[in-house]
């Protein structure tokens, strides 16, 4: 996934690579959790709620200003970097969570308005509510009976 | 200065199902200086109100609840993390000052300030003129 830098020397590799991955990741929709790779750091849920796509995910520790979001009309884009540092004066003693800079992208299985996306950050839950587009929205059909 | 006391337990690193919920460890970072030890823990989805701290026969223990509001009519298109409880439980020291142990969540990350006590505190001693 586009979770290395080191990926983007090649770009379009490394999409497809994400391409596979999202498909292969649709299609352990009855898996208890899509299958990641270890170590993957921030992780997301996808949901569809109707009218709109919400997305969220997990980013204990960063601030509103330390993330950065973009999106195309299928693709949502989350970028950004923890800085972990001990507090001033003291030492590490332990260390389990790491340093990570970080740029994942989450695909959209039907088209999206990202111009109307909006945002939100609570107790280290991003969550961003994106409408569908017009033409996937569910609408209901009345039946006429003669 | 470090006294390489080991305070995390091994035993409890694998996430667990306990009454139904997914319960799982946060990963820790454990900071000192001359005046205290700072923890530090991943709870995201955690509000301020569903964290328990316990401080009993030395030991710390810290159990904190997922409180994420579910979204209405909603379904699930991929998953890479579930909602979990927090559980994990920490051996302090003798030497720390149990009575002034604070905490404090901010984005989803627990800070746990344990001050040392008086006696094990470094002091510099003033050497008087004979």
């Amino acid at each position: 996934m586009l979770y290395g830098w080191l990926d983007f020397d090649r770009p379009w590799e490394a999409m497809d690579d994400f391409r596979r991955r999202m498909d292969r990741l649709f299609d352990d929709l009855d898996r208890e959790t899509a299958p990641v790779r270890e170590g993957t750091w921030p992780r997301g849920v996808l949901y569809d709620a109707g009218e709109h796509l919400v997305l969220q995910v997990a980013v204990p520790g960063l601030t509103k200003e330390e993330v950065q979001i973009s999106g195309s009309q299928d693709v949502l884009t989350v970028s950004g970097e923890r800085k972990m540092a001990a507090p001033e004066g003291h030492t590490t003693q332990r260390r389990e969570r790491l340093p990570v800079r970080f740029c994942r992208s989450f695909a959209f299985p039907v088209k999206a308005d990202v111009e109307h996306a909006e945002a939100g950050l609570k107790d280290g839950i991003l969550t961003i509510t994106v409408p569908k587009a017009p033409e996937v929205r569910p609408r209901s059909i009345a039946v006429q009976v003669s | 200065m470090s006294n390489k006391h080991e305070m995390t337990r091994q035993d409890e690193r694998l996430p667990s199902n306990l009454r139904g919920r997914l319960v799982a460890t946060p990963p820790v970072d454990i900071y000192e200086n001359d005046e205290e030890y700072v923890l530090e823990a991943d709870v995201p989805g955690v509000a301020q109100d569903r964290v328990t701290l316990r401080l009993e026969n030395g030991e710390l223990s810290l159990e904190a609840q997922w409180s994420v509001p579910e979204i209405e009519g909603a379904t699930v298109l991929a998953r890479e993390f579930r909602p979990v409880d927090f559980r994990r439980s920490f051996v302090l020291p003798d030497t720390v000052d149990a009575e002034k142990v604070s905490a404090s969540l901010k984005d989803g990350v627990l800070t746990v300030r344990i001050p040392k006590g008086e006696a094990v505190r470094p002091r510099s001693i003033q050497i008087r003129a004979g």
